[in-house]
């Protein structure tokens, strides 16, 4: 039986050697084409401690994050087809979400199926994360973080992009975070740009989600080596009849 | 050739006789063996090979599967360890069994002379005895010598011992020195034990696995004649004394032969395997002696109906399913129906039919999915208003349709006249079924006669109807405020108001969701200010209706009439309508007079009759004709019987007691209820009846799946004897409540035994619609709850959808609240005040807990309003040691979640060990919970504690309303537009900053 753990423990160092080797990676931006709406300033009134933590001007709302020639922030890029069979490590660090003035940092942000997720609270008044998984491994959970509650740590044990973690008492606060059985994911960043690192050569189908605006997927080939590229670019979704 | 004595030729004869001999010979030989060849033997001849490569394939897969095992690696390679330890000391071991052996001779030998001295000591015994006894004498040396032997006996009984003692020793090393191959052949067995059970099962069906004696033995054993003794092939049967076939004269135990061909039925493993092999599709529900219905105990005809006895395929009362397997059973197995089989075996589709026999008091019932609809859909078109079915009898309405006896006030005399010509042309889902407009019109003149029938009815409807005050309404109401209080208060729990596109198929769900009528087209119905008095007061106007009072304002109640009065049906009301005809219409009254009257009286009668009064006349005796007081109670018929034949047993009926007139349609049982349902007068086809003498049961307008379901409901009310368990007190109080439940409609609002909440569709998240009701026999004291149905306040402040006033009465809420109470085993019926213990220590980490968890951002105080804004609000905590139950309390503190999936209510937290035993724990947690640290359970009752001490107004939807009343329910606003989850933030996507 070790025998058979250590022979397994090579194989994956042998996989994750030669992905390192002979990987390529996707690099892209995503964009937003159309009006950039304007982000409202949060009315956190109700909550002086919240309140206070904002002295330089209110917090805005983070639902569409555009900038120069539409550059989207906060869009999760992850491979969606292509990897099904293969078997990834669970990471042993921690992802990370904190409560910093009463907004989730990151706002967007993935992690890996079984990955533990730390979520802090540097606030020091009472929040309660309200985690909101639709599969039925994950388990939903509500846990209240008073101010002397500095941690918890969570996990989510099914593959599900995305779950939505909100908080109660301060009903604009909400957060996104995508399971993944693989480490193939990025957020973008204030530039609209993402970068997906280690991804063996073949070809997949990537999708770029956003919280309002209707997803997009491309199929990209990595090939050997040398990163391939995929730009996106998300529009609103029509309007609804009323 | 000599003459003989005889008049025949004994030669010839010879021949005949000789011929004849051979011709019965072969006869029976022929009928012998067609007595042994029987169709089930084949089948199990076939089986027995299936069982046995499955058995084979099994064992094959256990095999592996052990060996593969890392269990099974450690026992063998333990196993083999420890024979070879012992081989190395094969040696010493031989010895030692050596001087067992030795030993063991020894203890024989002195165990004999022990017993043998034993019997002499007891002679000498009875010597003595003796002697003292009868002769009277000195008796010294009998006893010297019963003494001597005595000694005797004593000293061969410690070398007994000593020898004893010896052996044990010597077994005990030996034992030591094969402990660990004993221990490790143990564990090897035990894991093999799977294994060999195949093994023994294949010793008795696979011949290849047999011993000699026995193949042989299975060779012969099932050959004619000699197979009486011990067959293989044999018939198997389930006889269930305690459920009965009918046999007319006597009730025979059933005796259930379907195992014979059915032999893969209880067993898994035959899932794909083909009929009749194949394994019971749900054996966690039936045949497994863990499930709910054992094989044993059930059998199988009790469920499925058909002849248990049967041993072929055709006198076992097979059904079949469709025409097509019709045709193809007959040609393979040459099917005929069985027609004096009452209770032939239910088709495929109707399967459930066999649950309702002993589940018939139940509302519903778990697991009979398409039977629950087909019940749903036989009450819903108020089947029983004109058939008697015992199972609704005192638990469920019969009239379900509108009051009649006030109509004038409601609607015109031109909608009512359209209406009962052809509701479906008003609104194509109504359950109001068609009596006129049918399927089977055919003559002109029938048409225009039921003009005038139409206009007799409305008239006495009209002439007859109570007058009824309805009150002014204050103010025209807003239309659009009107829309908003229909969609949020709750109206949607019952009503809809958009139509499904035609056959729609019903659900469970989307009849609740129209428990009460679509409210479409009410504009060209009734009036605003009849509507505005209606959802002000149902009971006003229909005492007996189901529809509960929201406790509307005045303004509420014109905006929501207002909204509802908004919606018409023109094409409708465009329709023309007759004239009434006086010459038709004594036509009618003579057709009723001459029933009952000679021709004389009855032509006097009629002479001596008005128009009017022969409206009134024909439209009271049509009322009763066509049964409409089945449904409606309407003015001179509120004692009227049903008109319908009782539909228990009919399920059973004989086919030749069904009448298919002069019909094409085929004769099976079957057949006849889809017809009958599906066009209730098709039976009539071509037949010369009396005007009033015709079938006249109308037409609903089925479709073609809601006939099936329908007739599987017909089909489950038959005389099939069933298993009538004795339902326990509990059971009975827990039916009598889920009876008021379907009756009342709570699934359409609430989520009771994880069914209904129907109405939850209609909300963006759960938090702000009706609340699950969940562990609600623990959760709430029972004098509140009742005192909450008779009163309902405001409990949830954040939702604006209200508990309607049911008005049921005291014994009903009783039953209601006893429903909750044993359907979660909270049987306790008074239980004394809980009074928190201040100043306790528990107490005081309550309040820590409480200060630290900040309550107060969500949840009302007495008056005292929340700190954050109003869609985070939670109910009153001062109300809580009226309401609820502390031990409830203290589950939910610990695991909201788990009792109300998607609550907004978070665990508290409770600080754990370790964090309590930090440096600054005193400082952040105060020094009462660091006294506790570790025991949580302390921890919630304090909290529990601190919350019931918690004071404050109790009833505070005054308050609640008011604010509301100024501040409106903004956030519950833009519902419609929101995806998902996304509803908060809903109100960002401002169509202004999206214009480009």
């Amino acid at each position: 039986m070790r025998y058979v753990t250590k022979s397994a423990d090579f194989l994956l160092l042998f996989l994750s050697l030669s992905g390192a080797l002979f990987a390529g990676g996707i690099k892209g931006t995503v964009k937003y084409e159309g009006k950039v709406p304007r982000m409202k300033a949060i009315r956190m009134a109700a909550d002086p401690i919240c309140d206070g933590k904002h002295t330089q001007g209110p917090a805005r709302a983070e639902w569409l994050l555009a900038g120069p020639e539409g550059v989207l922030q906060n869009v999760f890029v992850y491979v969606e087809k292509g990897l099904e069979g293969k078997e990834f490590k669970t990471p042993e660090t921690s992802a990370v979400i904190d409560q910093r003035g009463c907004i989730y940092v990151p706002h967007v942000s993935g992690v890996q199926v079984g990955q533990k997720i730390d979520i802090l609270n540097s606030d020091g008044t009472l929040h309660n994360v309200h985690a909101m998984p639709k599969v039925k491994k994950n388990v939903a959970f509500n846990e209240a973080m008073p101010g002397a509650r500095k941690k918890i740590t969570k996990q989510f044990d099914e593959k599900e992009v995305m779950v939505r973690i909100k908080c109660d008492v301060h009903p604009w606060m909400g957060a996104f975070v995508g399971v993944l059985d693989h480490p193939f994911f990025a957020v973008t960043d204030k530039a609209g740009n993402f970068e997906i690192k280690g991804l063996p050569a073949g070809t997949y189908t990537v999708t770029a989600w956003h919280e309002r605006l209707p997803a997009k997927s491309a199929t990209v080939t990595v090939k050997g080596e040398g990163e391939a590229t995929a730009d996106f670019v998300l529009k609103r979704p029509p309007k609804k009849k009323n | 050739m000599e003459r003989q004595e005889r008049h025949y030729n004994i030669l010839s004869l010879n021949k005949l006789f000789a011929i004849s001999s051979i011709f019965f010979l072969i006869l029976l030989i022929w009928t012998f063996a067609y007595d042994y060849d029987r169709s089930w033997k084949d089948y199990q001849r076939k089986f027995r090979l299936m069982d046995s490569d499955l058995t084979t394939e099994l064992r094959t897969a256990e095999q592996g599967r052990v060996e593969e095992s890392t269990d099974y690696k450690a026992a063998s390679a333990e196993l083999a360890k420890a024979m070879e330890m012992l081989e190395s000391r094969a040696e010493d071991l031989k010895v030692l069994e050596e001087q067992q052996k030795k030993i063991e001779s020894k203890y024989y030998k002195v165990q004999q002379e022990s017993a043998f001295a034993k019997s002499l000591y007891d002679v000498a015994k009875y010597e003595y005895e003796a002697a003292v006894s009868h002769y009277d004498g000195p008796a010294e040396k009998q006893k010297r010598e019963m003494d001597e032997l005595g000694a005797d006996v004593y000293q061969k009984m410690m070398v007994v011992q000593e020898v004893e003692t010896e052996l044990a020793l010597k077994k005990s090393e030996i034992a030591e020195m094969t402990l660990a191959v004993d221990k490790a052949e143990k564990s090897v067995n035990s894991l093999e034990r799977q294994i060999e059970l195949y093994s023994r099962k294949l010793k008795t069906i696979d011949p290849g696995s047999m011993t000699i004696g026995n193949r042989m033995a299975n060779a012969v054993r099932d050959l004619p004649v000699i197979d009486f003794m011990n067959p293989y092939l044999k018939i198997n049967q389930i006889i269930i004394p305690d459920i009965t076939d009918d046999m007319n004269i006597v009730q025979m135990p059933k005796v259930d032969r379907c195992t014979t061909c059915h032999l893969g039925i209880d067993k898994p493993g035959f899932e794909d395997a083909p009929q009749p092999y194949s394994s019971h599709p749900n054996l966690d529900l039936f045949l497994a002696s863990s499930s709910a219905h054992p094989m044993e105990d059930y059998g199988c005809t009790s469920c499925h109906a058909g002849r248990g006895r049967g041993t072929d395929f055709v006198t076992a009362a097979h059904t079949p399913s469709s025409h097509e397997q019709e045709k193809e059973w007959v040609k393979k197995y040459n099917w005929y129906e069985m027609h004096y089989w009452e209770t032939p075996m239910y088709p495929t589709q109707s399967v459930e039919a066999g649950c309702l026999k002993c589940h018939a008091s139940q509302p519903f019932i778990e697991g009979a999915d398409d039977l629950n609809v087909g019940l749903a859909l036989f009450e819903k078109a108020s089947c029983n208003g004109c058939h008697l079915v015992e199972r609704y009898e005192g638990k469920f309405p019969q009239r379900l349709a509108p009051n009649l006896s006030h109509l004038a006030s409601k609607t015109t005399r031109e909608w009512a006249y359209r209406w009962i010509e052809a509701p479906r042309n008003f609104r194509q889902n109504t359950w109001m079924p068609h009596f006129f407009d049918a399927a089977d019109w055919d003559k002109e003149e029938d048409r225009s006669r039921t003009d005038q029938e139409i206009h007799a009815i409305v008239d006495y409807l009209f002439d007859k109807s109570a007058p009824f005050e309805l009150s002014a309404m204050p103010r025209l109401g807003n239309s659009e405020r009107g829309e908003y209080l229909f969609n949020n208060l709750g109206c949607k729990g019952c009503h809809k108001l958009e139509l499904e596109p035609e056959n729609t198929p019903y659900t469970l769900a989307s009849l609740r969701q129209e428990h009460g009528p679509n409210l479409t087209g009410l504009g060209s119905k009734t009036t605003q200010e009849w509507l505005f008095n209606w959802v002000k007061d149902p009971k006003k106007y229909h005492p007996e209706t189901r529809m509960p009072n929201l406790r509307l304002s005045d303004v509420e109640a014109a905006d929501l009439s207002s909204y509802l009065y908004s919606f018409s049906n023109d094409q409708f009301m465009a329709s023309s309508i007759p004239n009434v005809n006086e010459e038709m219409q004594s036509d009618i009254t003579f057709e009723f007079l001459i029933k009952a009257n000679s021709h004389r009286v009855a032509s006097e009668t009629l002479a001596s009759m008005s128009l009017a009064d022969m409206l009134d006349y024909n439209g009271e005796k049509l009322l009763q004709h066509y049964g409409c007081t089945g449904c409606h109670l309407i003015p001179g018929f509120e004692d009227a019987k049903r008109i319908g034949v009782a539909l228990d047993g009919e399920g059973s009926k004989p086919l030749n007691k069904l009448d298919f007139g002069y019909t094409s349609i085929p004769h099976t049982k079957i057949d006849w209820f889809i017809n009958k349902v599906k066009n209730p007068r098709v039976f009539d086809l071509n037949k010369i009846t009396g005007t009033y003498d015709g079938l006249r049961m109308p037409n609903y307008g089925f479709t073609d799946e809601e006939v099936e379901k329908i007739v599987t409901v017909i089909l489950a009310l038959n005389t099939n004897d069933g298993r009538e368990k004795p339902v326990s007190a509990s059971r009975s109080f827990i039916e009598e409540g889920q009876w008021i439940i379907k009756d009342h409609n709570c699934m359409g609002c609430h989520l009771i035994e994880d069914r209904g909440g129907d109405i939850l569709v209609n909300y963006s998240a759960p938090e702000y619609a009706p609340p699950n009701l969940n562990t609600e026999g623990e959760k709430v004291q029972p004098h509140w709850l009742l005192s909450f149905f008779e009163n309902p306040i405001t409990i949830r402040p954040n939702i604006l959808v209200r508990m309607p006033s049911f008005h049921l009465g005291e014994e009903k809420w009783n039953s209601l609240i006893k429903y909750f109470q044993y359907y979660d085993n909270q049987t306790t019926p008074y239980e004394g005040d809980f009074s928190p213990r201040e100043n306790s220590i528990a107490f005081r980490a309550g309040e820590k807990i409480h200060e630290m968890g900040a309550c107060n951002n969500c949840h009302y105080y007495g008056v005292t309003q929340p700190l954050q804004e109003p869609q985070t609000w939670a109910p009153n905590l001062a109300l809580a040691k009226e309401r609820l139950r502390p031990d409830w309390v203290d589950a939910w503190m610990n695991d909201p979640q788990s009792i109300m999936p998607g609550t907004k209510m978070p665990r508290p937290y409770i600080p754990s060990e370790d964090e309590l035993s930090m440096a600054d724990a005193s400082e952040i947690y105060g020094t009462d919970l660091l006294k506790l640290a570790g025991d949580e359970e302390t921890m919630i009752r304090g909290l529990t504690d601190y919350i019931y001490a918690i004071p404050g107004k109790i009833d505070i939807s005054l308050e609640i309303k008011a604010f509301f009343d100024e501040n409106g329910y903004r956030f519950l606003e833009g519902e419609e537009e929101s995806e998902d989850w996304d509803e908060d933030w809903d109100e960002d996507w401002d169509e202004e900053e999206w214009e480009e």
